[in-house]
């Protein structure tokens, strides 16, 4: 099985709940286990408020999130001027700031960034599904 | 679009010097400024977060600056009531010391 959900948004830090609840919705419906959902849910929330604080010049950003059997994969696509991951250094213990990477990189099974030289970057985040027993997706898995 | 994600702030002066503020809900992006207007006069603040549902990197940030407030004045903030999914995350940022959580 192979289902993949798009969305274009608007640069707006109001987007992000919604594609949160949308995307955790989806997840749920197919029996994805409440504790995967919950780092999905937390993982995608960190990489679209990156763009809302960081994609300038993006008005609009694109997600898309695709479940392929097992394995779940989340891209957020927006047309700012790219960032460098290995230019943010870990925060210091009181820092107010820098937690996003850290958490997207403990949640995720994998993440990449890409810049594209012309138009913005993408953050590409994956994550192995476990489902609940008699759960939909586990059904619709090959 | 512009409606927030809910979060419910209750403030409860425990005696003249400690507050306890139990919060509900989401703490995220749209939602953590409304820390920022929580009252002072605190020595000593116990924030009880048994009813967050959901917590990003811009709530971690707003408790970071709960707690950067209370040192600035010599006043105390105890996190009570965190749940497991909320010790994970904190651990997994290193907040967990900041904070003062027991190991475990």
């Amino acid at each position: 099985m192979e289902a993949t959900i798009a969305l274009r948004l608007p640069r707006d830090a109001a987007s992000v709940p919604l594609i949160r609840r949308l995307f955790d919705g989806t997840l749920r419906s197919l029996g994805v286990e409440p504790q995967i959902r919950d780092d999905i849910e937390l993982m995608l929330s960190e990489a679209c408020s990156n763009v809302i604080r960081h994609a300038e010049p993006s008005e609009e950003y694109t997600v898309t999130a695709g479940v392929r059997d097992d394995l779940c994969v989340i891209r957020v696509i927006d047309t700012g001027d790219g960032f460098d991951p290995e230019a943010v250094r870990p925060p210091k213990p009181g820092a107010e700031h820098g937690r996003g990477l850290q958490i997207m990189r403990a949640l995720a099974d994998d993440v990449r960034f890409v810049n594209k030289p012309e138009d913005g970057a993408v953050v590409c985040l994956e994550k192995r599904l476990r489902y609940s027993p008699g759960a939909a997706g586990q059904f619709l898995a090959s | 679009m512009s409606e927030k994600t809910p979060l419910t702030v209750d403030v409860v002066a425990l005696d003249a010097t400690a507050t306890r503020v139990a919060l509900s809900g989401e703490l995220d992006h749209d939602t953590a400024g409304e820390l920022a207007e929580l009252p002072d006069g605190w020595q000593r603040l116990d924030l009880d977060l048994s009813g967050l549902t959901f917590v990003d990197s811009s709530g971690l940030a707003a408790l970071v600056r709960l707690w950067q407030r209370a040192g600035a004045s010599g006043a105390e903030l105890r996190l009570v009531a965190v749940t497991p999914y909320l010790r994970g995350l904190l651990k997994m940022t290193a907040l967990d010391r900041l904070f003062g959580l027991p190991p475990g």
